[in-house]
This record gives structure tokens, C-alpha cells and sequence, in this order.
């Protein structure tokens, strides 16, 4: 398929005139930024200020103090805490939502969808309600008697876990769902012809072929963990910094911007690193569930 | 095995997909199941493998009813129009899937595997993945998985109709041949009719949910019961007329087109005025120039020849009537357009329906 | 089982957002949740609190802006991608995606040392080149699935005809196009709206909007004012997904 001719000449740099105006928006706002960062993060941090004569490792070093190293520990521990709860609850839902027929599964997808839209505060907010100390959770099981003494449920990693797999499940079920949907219905019915009682069909059948769109979905959360920012420091109290807002200390508070510098530009190394693999796990799971017959 | 179903019935919102289906299929024996899309065989065959439940009626195998047994406790097997191979399996996994969910031991998979393998012709290709074969190849695995668990009834939903043309011949033949063999009960859904006729031993034409005739090929081809049967399977003369006299197994109708035929119509109670439709092939209407040997014959004009190789379609007036003949072309087609023939037919030649 | 479990997560789903709305309506001091009287005494306060509505403000004016430039600058981009045939076009596909890729913690300190250094820390203008940034992605996403179900044969004709470019994309794609780009437009106002790490990174107190003054009170003080403004900033994005539902189907927005 070609254009009409006569605008050969023309049409070359037409694609160019189209795109530039947001290449350049992001190459300022963007791309130049974060070189900064790069660039910023190899400077020494003084108490006069920052000395940009001088170029060094020492900040990545910083990072090895036990201090970032000990909050890294708990932000890898809960988000990979998060990823599990996530991946469990992910099948179950998607599995359920793919039973049910036009318009109650566009009424349930709205329902895990709608979260994402809402503000991260306000989430945080209702979830302050539901968990503290005087929260709806706690009253009840006071007046019920079960508890004596209300449950640290917020303030605390625990929050931290439920906010985050409330704030980013819609990530996980979404790709799930799709690939559960996107199955050959026949293979479960071949399946279970052949004998296979329906947790066979899901252990041999359905969970090896969408397998590698959980991964990839889990992984993507994981990432999302990893960087949340609002949900953990309003969720997560003074006793459970992660990472995130470690960096907003350094940055903010303590304005050592080579550190902060350093910092973004490890998170952001092991981000694309993570979300790389996760590309490669769909490609390949997509190679091979490619064969859906002639239908 | 003998499988019965007796009255099934399946609705899906207000349409009814299968609306009272009585069928006697015996053991050993290869039976078509004929119609249209959207006829409700292939609801009808999920309805015997379980993979939809009824809403009415009984499924009974081997005398045992089985229409509340959940789709892994039965003992059928299908092959599904898109194959439905478990891309992330190897073939032999595949093959052997049905082996490992009875619990069998490796050895005796393996072994067995193989064997479905080799009786399929495709030996050795157990390592492949589905991905990897062919179109036909992907078939025969379907079936290799569906012939190693020996169920006693094996169902075939248009297995074929994914192939191309000379495939689908070969297979047609192969897969009827395996039949045969292993010596199941077969059951096959198709809306194509020569694969109907060509494979099975005898066949239920289906419409809109219900089963119009139960026959043989033959008996289906020559003496359809109901008017869509005779145009499902082939092209027909249909007239309608009404019955002027009847003697010795014969009558003579009178019919629309202003014809008066005679029609043999052995024990069949007749009276004069009732009326009566009559089907004729057109390979049984012989087109002739000279003076007719036959009980029917009548002066017609050909209005159009058309040459189609080995045979030639001629489409005749007689009258107000108008007749569609074949015959076989041999060196050229024998009559061309306007030529002045005779039509003429035997009283055996045609099918009565009342 | 299943079904009951499903039901405890549509509930885990819409619990926090229920409670703050509940809670809004409380006729108390402090933080309990209504159950004979309901007031809208904290609306009222919330409304009355200058804080709070030059907070909606801002974020309204940011916004609206951001979404335009936004479905502008996506619109263009979109076009040439879906289009034009071009070396580097998968490449660049990629890069106008790239900032989903970046965590909004590592964007807003580089940002914040960026913004520093040229002296536009806390303006209009910083904070809405960053939003645009984090919206862009969306749009040309969403732009692009919808201009690919405009056929091109439909251009060249008009092009046949002899109308030049310009005025075809403004009276052929455009209205062909309108319902993709208004769920742009619509999308990108609603994750602008509730931006709160990057602008939280790239403002001071001076400069807030209102998901950040919202972040803010709860972490010194909550009273239900909080859940009032809570509860309209819920109501808004609620709004939104009904208008995006209607006009294009959340299921259609293509990833």
C-alpha cells in the first residue's frame, strides 16, 4: 500500500513535522532530566554544596551503608511479599471474571479497573479508616469480642502490603484475565474428556499456558512496589520506610542531591532490568500459545 | 459399544439447539450425524462427551445412563474441529494425556503412546511439538490421543473440514480405515455431505435441532423422507401432485406442471385424489432423441447444457414443467441447447413421500 | 468458594473508597462513621477552606492543560506512527512509551534537581511540563488504537478530492477519530488530577494541588474535612469512568 504519489518529496519530512513536537517535550522534560541524574550522581555531595569539578563513586558506594541496605532489604521483602499475595488472589478473580457473560464482566473488570482512577491519597485515606487503631476492622472485632486490644494493621508493613495489593492488583488480574480469555476453550473440554477432573485441567492445562502472563504481570508489580512512593509513607508510618521515601529524605530533606541522584538512577536500573525480563517472558509464552486452531 | 439417546433436549436462550433427539447407534458402527450449521449436531455431540448437560432427556452407553456423569467420567472420546492439541505438550504427552489422568504406569504409556502413534502413521514424531506438524499431522495426533485411552465411544466433530481438498480425501479414507481396525463406535458430525455418505455406515440428517430421516447412504440418497432431506443431499426434481389412480403397486399422479406420471409405490395405501410428492434424480432422468422404452416419458426442449467435465447438467422443459438431468459427457456432451428430446424415467426411478 | 471469594475482593476492591465516603458524612468532631444522622457540615468546611480550593483550582487549571497538551502533542504523534512509514518508527513508538517504564520516584528527583538548576522549582509551568510528561504515553496509546480504526482509504480520498492535509485531518480524521481522542482527553485529565509522587517531588507547601494538600493534612492532621474533599475527588474520577464507559468501554482503551 502506498500514498498517493505526487507527494514524494513532501512526505518526507512530513513524519518528522508530526513527531517532533513531543520528541522534543520529552527529550527536555524527559530524557534530559535524567541524564542529569546520571550526570549529577558522580559529583561529590559537600557541606558547601555540590562539587561538580569532581567526579566519583562514592555516593553509589553510600549506597552500601547498612542503613539504605537494611530498607532495601524490607522494600524487596514486602514487595515480593505483595507480588506473592497478588499472584494468588490474581487467578481465582481472573478465573471468575472470565466465567461470567458480557455486561457483569464489564461491571466487574469497572470494579478492579475503577481503584487505579481514584487518587492515591484518598485510597490511603480509606484504608487509615478501615486499619488504624480506631478503625472500622478493629471496632468490630472489639465489640465482637474476638480482640481485646485492636491490631496493628496500618502504620506498619502491613499496610504497606494491603495498600499496595489493593492499589495495584488491577496490573496483575488485567493480563491474567486476558490470557485466561484468550484460551482455546477447547482444551479444557479436551482435557476433561480425557479424564481430567477440573483441578487437573487447571494444574496441566490452563496454569502452565498462562503462566508466563502472570510472571510477566507479577514482575510489573513487583517494579510497582518497589517504587510506590504515596501509599507507603502515609500506609507505612514512621516504622516501615521503603526505599521511595528514603529517597525523598535524601532529596528533600537532607538535599543531598548527588545521593538522591544516585539512588534514582539505581531504581531505575533495576526497574527497566526487571521490566526487560518480564517483556521477554511474554514473547516467548505468546510464541507458544499462538496455535489456536483454525477458529 | 451401543449408545442410545433418547429424547435429548438443549436450549440455548430462546433457541432450542436440539429439540428431542432419539437416536439407536450400534456397537461397531460408524454414524454420521448430517446437517446444515447451526443444525445442533455439534451441540448434540457435546451433549454425548458431557461437555454441555442436557436439558431433558437420557444419554445411555452400553445400557448404563450416563447423562448426570460429570464430562471426565465417561468413556468417550472426541476430536475437535481445531484439534485442541495442548500446545505446551509434547505430541507423545499429548497422546499419552488421557493414559496419565487414569493413572497408568510410564512403561505401559510409553508403550501404548507408541502404538497410537504407529496406527496413525506417524511413528517417531512423539519428541515434536503441535506447533511443529502440519495441519494433517496435528489430525492424526488428535486422533492418536483420542484411540489410546479405548473408550467405547469415539466422536468426531468435522475433524476434517480444516484440511484442504486432496487431505481431506486421504484422510477421509485413513481414518475410516482405523475405524474399521480398532472396531469402535463412531460417531462423526459434518455438514458435508460426500463425507457423510463416503465414511459412514448409516446417518442421521439433522435440521433445526431435530433428525429428519435415519438411514443408510443409499436409502437416504434414494428415498428421502422429507423435502429438505432430498435437497440436502443432492439435486432433485420435486413435483407435487395428487394420485389418480392406483394398481399392483403402482399409481399415476397427476402433478402441478401438468406431467402425468407413473410411480411405483409398492405396499403403500393409496387413494385416488390424495396427494402425493415426487422426487426424481437427475441422473435418473435419461434424455433420449428416439422412441421411449420407459413407463414416463415426454417431449421436451433443452434449455441449457451445462458441461462440467465428466458429467453434463441439462436443464429441460417438458410443457410447463421444467426438469434438471445429468449425464455422463463421454466424448461430448449429446444435446445442446434447443435440441428436442425425450424424457423419460422408470416407475422405480422415483421416491413417493405422502 | 469461588464465588465467595470473589465477593470478599469486589468488597477488599471498593472498601476504602466506600468507608471515606461514608465517613464524609459524619455530623462528629472527629473521625466516626455516621449511622442515624448524616451533615453535611464537612462539606461545607471543605468548601470554606480557602487551602482547599485554590488547591482544586490549580489542579483543575493543571489539568485541563495537561490534557490538552497532552492530546495535542499525542495526536501528532499518534498520526505519524499510525501512518506514515518511516525508519526508526518502532524505535520511536517505544520511546513516546517510555516514560511508563520510569518510576514516578526516579522522575520527580530528577526532575527536582532539574527544575532547580534552571530556576523553575515550584512554577506552573515545571509541573505542567511533568505531567504531560507522565500522560503522554496514555494518550498516544489510546489515540493510536483509535485512529487505526479510522481506514486509510478514507484520507486518500479526501486527499483525491483535493483537500490538503491539514484541513483533511481537521474535518476527516478528527470527527472520525473523536471518540479516541475525547477518551484521551478524559484520561489524561483524570491521571493528571490525581498526580501526587513526581509533583509532590517538584513542589513546595506554596504550590499544591490537591491530591498533595489532600497527602498533607493526612500526615499531620485528619479531621473529616479530609474525607469530604475525599469524597469529591472520588465522585470526579467516578464521573470520569462513567463518561469513559460510555463513550468507548473501558475493555476497548487497547494496551
Amino acid at each position: 500500500m502506498t500514498a498517493p504519489s505526487a507527494r514524494s518529496a513532501a512526505v518526507a519530512w512530513l513524519p518528522l513535522l508530526f513527531v517532533l513536537p513531543l520528541a522534543l517535550v520529552l527529550v527536555a522534560w524527559f530524557v534530559w532530566p535524567l541524564l542529569g541524574s546520571f550526570a549529577g550522581s558522580v559529583h561529590p555531595f559537600t557541606p558547601a554544596g555540590i562539587d561538580r569539578s569532581r567526579w566519583t563513586l562514592e555516593n553509589y558506594g553510600k549506597l552500601g551503608d547498612p542503613y539504605y541496605v537494611g530498607v532495601l532489604g524490607r522494600t524487596l521483602r514486602v514487595s515480593a511479599l505483595i507480588s506473592l499475595i497478588t499472584a494468588v488472589l490474581a487467578y481465582p478473580v481472573a478465573h471468575f471474571i472470565a466465567g461470567r457473560r458480557g455486561r457483569t464482566q464489564a461491571l466487574l473488570l469497572l470494579v478492579y479497573v475503577a481503584p487505579w482512577l481514584v487518587n492515591v491519597a484518598v485510597k490511603a485515606f480509606g484504608w487509615m479508616l478501615l486499619l488504624g487503631p480506631k478503625g472500622l476492622v478493629n471496632r468490630a472485632l472489639m465489640t465482637t469480642g474476638a480482640i481485646d486490644a485492636p491490631l496493628p494493621l496500618v502504620f506498619n508493613e502491613t499496610g504497606i502490603v494491603i495498600g499496595l495489593v489493593h492499589g495495584h492488583f488491577m496490573f496483575v488480574l488485567l493480563p491474567l484475565w486476558a490470557a485466561l480469555a484468550g484460551l482455546d476453550p477447547n482444551l479444557a473440554a479436551a482435557a476433561g474428556n480425557l479424564g481430567a477432573r477440573p483441578w487437573q485441567v487447571f494444574r496441566r492445562i490452563v496454569f502452565p499456558l498462562t503462566l508466563p502472563a502472570l510472571l510477566a504481570g507479577i514482575i510489573i508489580n513487583f517494579c510497582m512496589s518497589m517504587a510506590a512512593f504515596a501509599t507507603p509513607a502515609l500506609l507505612g508510618g514512621a516504622r516501615a520506610r521503603m526505599i521511595s521515601y528514603v529517597a525523598y529524605d535524601v532529596n528533600l530533606v537532607d538535599l543531598n542531591w548527588p545521593l538522591g541522584a544516585a539512588m534514582a538512577v539505581a531504581l531505575l536500573v533495576v526497574v527497566v532490568a526487571l521490566v526487560w525480563v518480564s517483556q521477554r517472558l511474554t514473547a516467548s509464552g505468546r510464541r507458544r500459545v499462538v496455535f489456536e486452531g483454525a477458529r | 459399544m451401543r449408545l442410545e439417546l433418547r429424547d435429548l433436549r438443549k436450549r440455548f436462550g430462546d433457541v432450542a439447539a436440539v429439540d428431542g433427539v432419539s437416536l439407536d447407534i450400534l456397537d461397531g458402527e460408524f454414524f454420521a450425524l448430517l446437517g446444515p450449521s447451526g443444525c445442533g449436531k455439534t451441540t448434540l455431540l457435546r451433549a454425548i462427551a458431557g461437555i454441555v448437560a442436557p436439558d431433558g432427556g437420557q444419554v445411555v452407553l452400553g445400557g448404563e445412563e450416563i447423562t448426570a456423569r460429570p464430562l471426565h467420567a465417561r468413556n468417550t472420546a472426541m476430536v475437535f474441529q481445531n484439534y485442541a492439541l495442548f500446545p505446551h505438550l509434547t505430541v507423545a504427552d499429548n497422546v499419552g494425556f488421557g493414559l496419565v489422568m487414569r493413572g497408568e504406569r510410564k512403561a505401559a504409556i510409553r508403550a501404548r503412546v507408541e502404538e497410537a502413534l504407529a496406527l496413525v502413521r506417524l511413528p517417531g514424531l512423539g519428541a515434536r511439538y503441535p506447533t511443529q506438524l502440519s495441519g494433517g499431522q496435528q489430525q492424526r495426533v488428535a486422533l492418536a490421543r483420542a484411540l489410546v485411552v479405548r473408550p467405547a465411544v469415539l466422536l468426531l466433530d468435522e475433524p476434517l473440514s480444516n484440511l484442504d481438498a486432496r487431505l481431506r480425501d486421504e484422510m477421509r479414507t485413513e481414518v475410516r480405515e482405523i475405524q474399521r481396525q480398532v472396531g469402535i463406535t463412531t460417531i462423526l458430525v459434518t455438514h458435508d455431505l460426500h463425507e457423510a455418505f463416503a465414511m459412514s455406515d448409516r446417518l442421521a440428517v439433522m435440521n433445526a435441532g431435530r433428525v429428519e430421516q435415519v438411514g443408510t447412504p443409499a436409502e437416504i440418497y434414494a428415498r428421502p423422507a422429507t423435502r429438505f432431506v432430498a435437497e440436502f443431499t443432492g439435486d432433485a426434481n420435486h413435483f407435487d401432485g395428487r394420485v389418480t389412480a392406483v394398481a399392483e403397486g403402482v399409481a399415476v399422479v397427476s402433478v402441478a406442471a401438468g406431467l402425468t406420471m407413473r410411480v411405483a409405490v409398492g405396499d403403500a395405501r393409496l387413494a385416488a385424489g390424495q396427494p402425493l410428492s415426487v422426487m426424481i434424480r437427475p441422473e435418473r432422468v435419461r434424455l433420449g432423441a428416439g422412441p421411449g422404452e420407459l413407463p414416463n416419458g415426454f417431449p421436451g426442449v433443452v434449455e441449457h447444457a451445462t458441461y462440467l467435465g465428466a458429467l453434463t447438467n441439462y436443464r429441460v422443459r417438458c410443457g410447463e414443467a421444467r426438469l434438471l438431468a445429468q449425464a455422463q459427457t463421454l466424448a461430448a456432451p449429446a444435446f445442446r441447447s434447443g435440441d428436442h428430446v425425450l424424457v423419460e424415467w422408470g416407475e422405480h426411478d422415483c421416491a413417493v413421500r405422502a | 468458594m469461588l464465588v465467595a471469594l470473589n465477593v470478599l475482593m469486589v468488597v477488599f476492591m471498593l472498601a476504602p473508597l466506600v468507608l471515606v465516603v461514608w465517613m464524609s458524612f459524619t455530623p462528629d468532631e472527629f473521625f466516626s462513621l455516621p449511622l442515624q444522622a448524616f451533615s453535611l457540615r464537612w462539606y461545607h468546611e471543605a468548601f470554606a477552606y480557602p487551602g482547599f480550593v485554590d488547591a482544586f483550582v490549580l489542579s483543575l487549571v493543571l489539568a485541563l492543560a495537561a490534557a490538552t497538551v497532552a492530546v495535542s502533542l499525542g495526536f501528532l504523534a499518534a498520526y505519524a506512527l499510525v501512518r506514515f512509514r518511516f525508519p526508526g518508527r518502532a524505535a520511536l513508538d517505544t520511546f513516546f512509551v517510555s516514560p511508563l517504564l520510569v518510576p514516578a520516584v526516579v522522575l520527580g528527583i530528577a526532575l527536582l534537581q532539574f527544575v532547580n538548576r534552571l530556576g523553575l522549582y515550584n512554577t506552573f509551568a515545571g509541573v505542567l511540563a511533568a505531567h504531560v510528561v507522565v500522560v503522554v504515553p496514555y494518550t498516544v496509546r489510546v489515540i493510536a488504537t483509535a485512529l487505526r480504526a479510522v481506514p486509510e482509504e478514507v484520507e486518500w480520498a479526501a486527499m483525491n478530492l483535493g483537500s490538503r492535509r491539514g484541513t483533511m485531518l481537521r474535518r476527516i480524521t478528527l470527527p472520525l477519530a473523536r471518540r479516541g481522542m475525547i477518551a484521551a482527553f478524559l484520561f489524561a485529565f483524570i491521571l493528571s488530577f490525581d498526580e501526587v509522587t513526581v509533583t509532590i517531588f517538584m513542589t513546595g507547601p506554596a504550590y499544591q494541588t490537591l491530591p498533595i494538600r489532600v497527602y498533607n493534612y493526612l500526615t499531620d492532621q485528619v479531621d473529616p474535612t479530609v474525607a469530604a474533599v475525599s469524597t469529591l475527588l472520588i465522585a470526579l474520577s467516578a464521573a470520569l469512568v462513567v463518561v469513559l464507559d460510555r463513550i468507548v468501554g473501558l475493555e476497548n482503551l487497547g494496551r
